[in-house]
């Protein structure tokens, strides 16, 4: 027996019961939570309310995620799963980790200043523009009213009084307008500067980006090796074919999923489904496989 | 037209899926810039740009050109001068020396 299988898990359902053992068969407990609950349970192991079952495990993987409930119809991002499976077996991916770490890094110093608010200011500017010009047209309004009144001899001081007060009106709403102006320039010039750092910043990203996927392709074929043999080693009712490459793999996600499990060699239990268990052909040949601590449900 | 530049790879994305889907109102793209046509569409193209990435995102209205009407002559002459010089390795500077047109130093200043 390995070495994981010898330290027992501990599982405690609501009911209160418990259940110990390196494997937890709840196929025939009634008062047993869903596979998502235990899942649950698992990765977070102290139970989250009084009404959740708490497992006492070993602390799961980066790998466990991926593989914690093996059952018909699953998903797996498989590529993300042979990543993680190949850290665990100490693979950097070339260096590509580190590298990406020191990008992350540095985007993260790159982050731009904050810019003064510029639509507040673009706001002011345009309201101030579309001020001066009504103003303006008033102004020439009144002025032609004056000089229409003056020629037909009428009485011009109302409608010189209202002009005055209309250029005097102008005149202030002219100078918010130069002032509304020079403040947006001031600020565009900063968003100018600012700009450099933001293209700065997107450069590294891009670059993060690139060696994100680098280190994701060279760490799923660091770990193919492992995961090809695992594949290998399923029984025929599963019907996988691991190819020669990590695109290569023919199967259905949850066959990819077990090969990932029984590779990682893990401590802490995955949630297999009863009718995994009986494609194995029963409990024991199942246990057998994934190496590891189960609970059935 | 509407000169959209963006700064960060969420803008870049969103201005690729604005390309994609609205092609009548883009005239031209270019990788992370594409300036769209000048109609009340292509505003609202560029606000909601505006919106949802503020500064990662530059918006600047552009006209053609008109090298008759937006550039001195002296700087148009020049222009046509040195693309006419003999020797195509000689540096403006060098070509301008000794001649009317204007110092490169000298045209960096002169706003137009």
């Amino acid at each position: 027996m390995t070495a994981a299988l010898r330290r027992p898990i501990r599982v405690r359902l609501p009911d209160g019961s418990l259940h110990v053992g390196p494997v937890v068969d709840l196929r025939r407990v009634e008062a047993a939570p869903d596979a998502a609950t235990l899942r649950r349970a698992v990765a977070g192991g102290l139970p989250a309310e009084p009404a959740a079952p708490s497992v006492v495990r070993p602390p799961p993987t980066p790998v466990h995620p991926f593989v914690s409930h093996l059952a018909a119809g699953i998903g797996l991002d498989r590529r993300g799963a042979l990543a993680a499976l190949a850290r665990l077996r100490g693979h950097d991916a070339d260096g590509a980790l580190a590298e990406l770490d020191r990008v992350r890094k540095a985007i993260a110093d790159a982050a731009p200043a904050e810019t003064a608010d510029l639509a507040a200011a673009r706001r002011r500017a345009a309201e101030a523009g579309v001020e001066t010009d009504r103003l303006r047209e008033r102004a020439a309004t009144i002025r032609g009213r004056v000089e229409a009144t003056r020629d037909t001899g009428g009485d011009v001081a109302a409608a010189e009084t209202d002009l005055a007060e209309t250029m005097r009106r102008l005149s202030e709403v002219a100078t918010e307008r130069v002032a509304a102006r020079q403040r947006l320039a001031a600020l565009e010039a900063e968003v100018r500067r600012s700009r450099d750092t933001r293209e700065a910043r997107m450069r590294l990203e891009d670059r993060a980006a690139n060696l994100e996927r680098d280190a994701r392709r060279a760490l799923a074929a660091a770990a193919y090796d492992a995961f090809a043999a695992a594949v290998t080693a399923l029984p025929p009712t599963f019907d996988a074919d691991a190819g020669t490459g990590p695109g290569e793999f023919d199967g259905d996600p949850l066959s990819a999923a077990l090969a990932v499990a029984r590779a990682a060699s893990l401590r802490a239990p995955v949630v297999v489904d009863p009718t995994v268990v009986d494609r194995f052909g029963g409990l024991a040949p199942s246990v057998r496989y994934l190496s590891g601590p189960v609970v059935v449900r | 037209m509407l000169l959209v530049v963006t700064y960060s790879r969420p803008a870049r994305e969103t201005l690729r899926n604005v390309c994609r889907t609205h092609e009548e109102t883009v005239v031209r793209r270019f990788g992370r810039a594409a300036l769209l046509a000048e109609t009340e569409f292509g505003a609202f193209l560029a606000c909601r740009l505006r919106e949802k990435h503020a500064a990662d995102v530059q918006v600047e209205r552009t006209e053609p050109f008109n090298e008759f009407a937006d550039a001195p002559a002296s700087v148009r002459t020049a222009a046509a001068a040195y693309e006419a010089r003999d020797s195509p390795s000689t540096p403006y500077d060098k070509f301008a020396a000794g001649t009317d047109h204007p110092s490169s130093a000298a045209m960096r200043d002169g706003d137009l």
